[in-house]
């Protein structure tokens, strides 16, 4: 009968093991290689090891490259990659949204997107157009700015300074445009022997990056202004989906689910401890009011108007309404 | 064609040192511009390199074979290339479609994605030509393999 | 395991057939990959991935600044300065070969390149003084190889990128060594050219020509401290200073030495693509094979069963050392970085061997790999000019293949040696 079929089908599957191969951007025991060991603990108890997890570090599925590792995902020959979903603004410029400058003002306001169903339609709409699954995203900390000449704490701080960003346009005319300093893009790698030299005076990254990069050695000033909130999106590919049962697949978002909100608490912890252990070591640090961030937020507001195109207004108007809801 | 994508990529990447000393003068696409090239030359000077058969191997052995053994390893050896080369093609003209797909841009010039991929499918059709004007160019004699060029 | 044995299994058979290093990696592994079940898609994305990356680039830079520089003139004047230094004394112009050997190997990115510059003219006229052609042959191509100790080199870039190691630690870190290198060719010098009587030229030095001769030379000699110098100061990344190279090598050819034309232009253009796409066919498809390695998790396996089998530093680095002086004997060094290294650096770790050391253990040995048959360019380059048979230049070798053993041997064991110039 009906049942019978149903059940051999089950048994099959469910003898067969797999091996999710999960990929992501970040160093070996960073937070984003913490959450994907998290995920693979969990899910590996779970399924007691039907579903194996292999996490590979620093897109080693990739040659390294943040880029291809998505264009791999989106062909199935990576089953998950964790990476921030600016990486994926080269193929639809609406993941930009998650670097608009003051988007998240506060942790909350970063919280109620990482949690709000309406915003996980949206992006996993998006994702569906790229054969990817959203699985979610956590917090992966705010960029706050360092350098070596001065305090920076209202924007005219930052004009003549050279500062080091990631190699995207939308970062390059906030600096420029909105902050007239002098954005330079250079590969991460060459960053601590430019701080050093003094070719560059500072540079903005997550505190965790900025203390496992030893930047405090070549930098004086931090100035926390969480203008910028990093998160991180786990997304598995479409590809690898249909070959899981359904009971593994809500076994995945679920346990995937739980992985990402362990991130989430553990980031807020992590920094905590980073900027107890940077003010020992003598790094100047400064934590902008309110009304200081709202200069600076009112300083990039011309980007808002120049990437309403790009990005989308409604896309603009929902992420905001969402970040704002109490 | 190699050659000038040397030059150019010396020269960009020249002024991308010189514009970094200079404040109001960032030129943050040369690297972009220089790596893309980059991916073009390579594949391109690979292909090249088959038509001298300059590739590195292990000729230790082979070259030890005379007469007829040595010409039915010299086919095989061209098979077995081409079957690497098939994957290349096959696969990589099958990348370049999803690339086309998915509408990637590079972040800073937004070049599409594909004209970079492109380059390891036609890599491999080069290589595909300059093996066989190499291995042809021998067996026709002097005259016959000018005309090839 | 299996996967494994299929792996290096294949790779061994496709490379004793003669097929091209740089395919037999990438094919083993597409033979691995359909042999396990696993699509063969993510080729082309690996190949892609491997070689979109800006520091490459520094390759094809470092080797063009090189042919650049002795197109140029460079070689020549700098084999006049050291010859009006030492070529007077016995063996005088053994000594003057490795020691122009070092300063080429400071300009030039690659070792077959420093034994075409120098070899093309000491060789001739060492002949031309009586000495053995088949030692003098011999010589010029160990020499050679300290263009692969002695920054700027290629090989060390590759093992940079493959560890992440800094390039510029790197490279101050092959300085020393590369000094303890050529002293040691220069002892085997000292003792043959007793042995065998051979004499020194018959010039006296003169303070005079000297500085003639070192005035011409200058030029060239500020490439190194221009490149080595922009690096250590942090002025350019070793990308930037090998595209700085490349521009002051065509500015000294062009304006000053006045000896490069449109066709030498073109020339050192067109050889410097063909090296280019040699090495760069081998690191993408070594791309593939280290992708495979990762994915299949078999670099932790190995790992684990070399550790199993010694867990002393000491004895782990004479184990590194065969397996790679062997590696040397029938590879080249790219492939033989890309091979090895993903495998023996999560080990080096492990014991605690710091990896900047290994790596000029690892590039020493890869150098003397150069000059060991089969595999051996720099022999195969060094027996054409000296038009000496190669087994005849193989036997010459052997004395001077000894002392580089002793430098390996103290290098390997005085990581100071390597280190010391680090900050
Ligand atoms: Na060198
Ligand atoms: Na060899």
């Amino acid at each position: 009968n009906c049942c019978g079929i149903i059940e051999i089908g089950c048994a099959k599957s469910a003898s067969k093991k797999i091996t999710l191969n999960f990929s992501h951007t970040m160093a070996p025991n960073s937070v984003s290689d913490m959450a994907a060991k998290e995920f693979k603990r969990l899910i590996e108890e779970k399924s007691n090891g039907a579903i194996k997890v292999n996490v590979v570090t620093n897109c080693g599925l990739s040659g390294g490259d943040l880029t291809k590792a998505i264009e791999m995902a989106m062909a199935g020959d990576i089953d998950i990659h964790a990476c921030a979903p600016t990486n994926v603004a080269n193929f639809d410029p609406r993941f930009f949204i998650f670097w608009m400058p003051f988007m998240f003002p506060t942790l909350d306001s970063l919280l109620n997107v990482c949690h709000s169903d309406e915003i996980y339609k949206e992006v996993d709409g998006w994702s569906a157009e790229k054969n990817l699954k959203l699985l979610g995203f956590h917090n992966a900390g705010a960029r706050q700015i360092s350098n070596n000449k001065k305090e920076i704490r209202k924007p005219s701080d930052l004009k003549g300074m050279n500062i080091r960003v990631p190699g995207a346009q939308i970062f390059i005319d906030l600096y420029r445009n909105c902050f007239g300093a002098n954005p330079i893009a250079m590969d991460f790698s060459e960053v601590y022997t430019a701080l050093q030299q003094g070719t560059i005076d500072g540079q903005e990254n997550p505190v965790s990056v900025f203390y496992s990069s030893k930047f405090s050695e070549v930098q004086k000033y931090l100035t926390l202004w969480d203008y910028v909130r990093d998160t991180t999106a786990w997304f598995m590919s479409n590809k690898t989906l249909e070959k899981l049962t359904l009971d593994q697949r809500n076994m995945v978002m679920e346990t995937a689910k739980q992985a990402i909100d362990w991130a989430n608490n553990y980031v807020n912890d992590n920094e905590e401890t980073i900027l107890k252990q940077l003010r020992g070591e003598g790094v100047l640090i400064t934590k902008l009011t309110p009304a200081e961030q709202k200069a600076f937020a009112d300083a990039a507001a011309p980007i808002y108007s120049k990437y309403a195109d790009i990005v989308g207004k409604d896309v603009i108007s929902l992420f905001q309404r969402v970040a704002h809801s109490k | 064609m190699c050659s000038v994508g040397l030059v150019i990529m010396t020269i960009f990447t020249f002024v991308g040192v010189v514009s970094r000393k200079l404040p109001q003068v960032n030129l943050s696409w040369t690297m972009e511009l220089v790596t893309t090239m980059f991916v073009w030359v390579c594949a391109l000077a690979a292909a090249a390199a088959f038509k001298t058969n300059s590739h590195m191997g292990f000729a230790y052995l082979t070259d030890k074979l005379r007469g007829f053994p040595k010409i039915i390893h010299k086919w095989i050896r061209v098979a077995i290339i081409f079957g690497n080369y098939a994957i290349w093609i096959l696969y990589g003209f099958k990348m370049v479609e999803s690339q086309i797909k998915s509408g990637l841009v590079t972040p800073v010039m937004a070049t599409p994605g594909w004209m970079i991929g492109l380059a390891i499918p036609v890599s491999a059709v080069l290589a595909v030509a300059r093996i066989l004007q190499y291995e042809l160019g021998y067996r026709f004699g002097k005259k016959e393999r000018e005309a090839l060029r | 395991m299996n996967t494994a044995v299929v792996l290096f299994g294949s790779l061994a058979l496709l490379v004793v057939i003669n097929i091209p290093i740089a395919i037999s990696l990438g094919l083993s592994s597409a033979i691995t990959m359909l042999y396990i079940g696993m699509p063969v898609t993510a080729i082309p994305s690996i190949l892609q991935a491997t070689v979109q990356k800006f520091s490459l680039l520094t390759i094809p830079l470092f080797v063009l600044a090189g042919i650049v520089m002795d197109k140029g003139g460079i070689s020549k004047r700098l084999i006049n300065l050291a010859n009006s230094i030492i070529g007077s004394i016995p063996g005088g112009l053994g000594y003057v070969s490795v020691l122009t050997s070092m300063f080429f190997a400071a300009i030039s990115g690659s070792g077959t390149a420093t034994v075409a510059a120098i070899g093309t003219i000491m060789i001739p006229s060492m002949i031309r003084q009586g000495y053995d052609a088949a030692y003098t042959s011999a010589l010029s191509a160990i020499s050679g190889s300290l263009g692969t100790v002695i920054p700027p080199s290629i090989t060390f870039l590759i093992y940079g990128m493959i560890t992440g190691e800094s390039i510029s630690d790197l490279f101050l870190s092959g300085i020393i060594p590369g000094i303890i290198f050529g002293a040691c060719l220069c002892v085997s010098v000292f003792w043959e050219s007793r042995k065998y009587g051979w004499r020194g030229d018959d010039a006296r030095p003169s303070l005079k020509d000297f500085m003639v001769f070192f005035r011409e030379a200058l030029w060239g000699l500020m490439s190194p401290v221009i490149v080595l110098g922009g690096i250590y100061s942090g002025i350019f990344t070793p990308t930037e200073a090998a595209a700085v190279a490349v521009i002051y090598s065509f500015i000294v050819g062009i304006l000053i030495y006045k000896e490069i034309d449109f066709k030498k232009f073109v020339e050192a253009l067109s050889e410097t693509a063909i090296t280019t796409g040699i090495i760069l066919l081998i690191i993408m498809n070594a791309g593939v094979f280290a992708w495979l390695l990762t994915q299949q998790g078999i670099a932790a396996q190995l790992t684990e069963m070399a550790l199993a089998f010694t867990s002393n530093k000491y004895v782990m680095l004479f184990v590194i050392n065969i397996i790679f002086l062997i590696a040397g004997c029938v590879m080249d060094n790219t492939s033989a970085l890309y091979i090895l290294v993903p495998i023996i650096m999560p080990i080096a770790h492990a014991l605690g061997i710091n990896m900047v050391h290994l790596g000029t253990v690892i590039v020493l040995n890869l150098s003397i790999g150069q000059v060991t048959p089969p595999v051996g360019p720099n022999l195969y380059v060094a027996a054409d000019i000296g038009r000496v048979k190669f087994e005849n230049i193989c036997k010459r070798m052997v004395p001077l293949l000894i002392m580089s053993l002793v430098a390996l041997f103290i290098v390997s064991y005085v990581p100071w040696l390597s280190l010391a110039l680090i900050r």
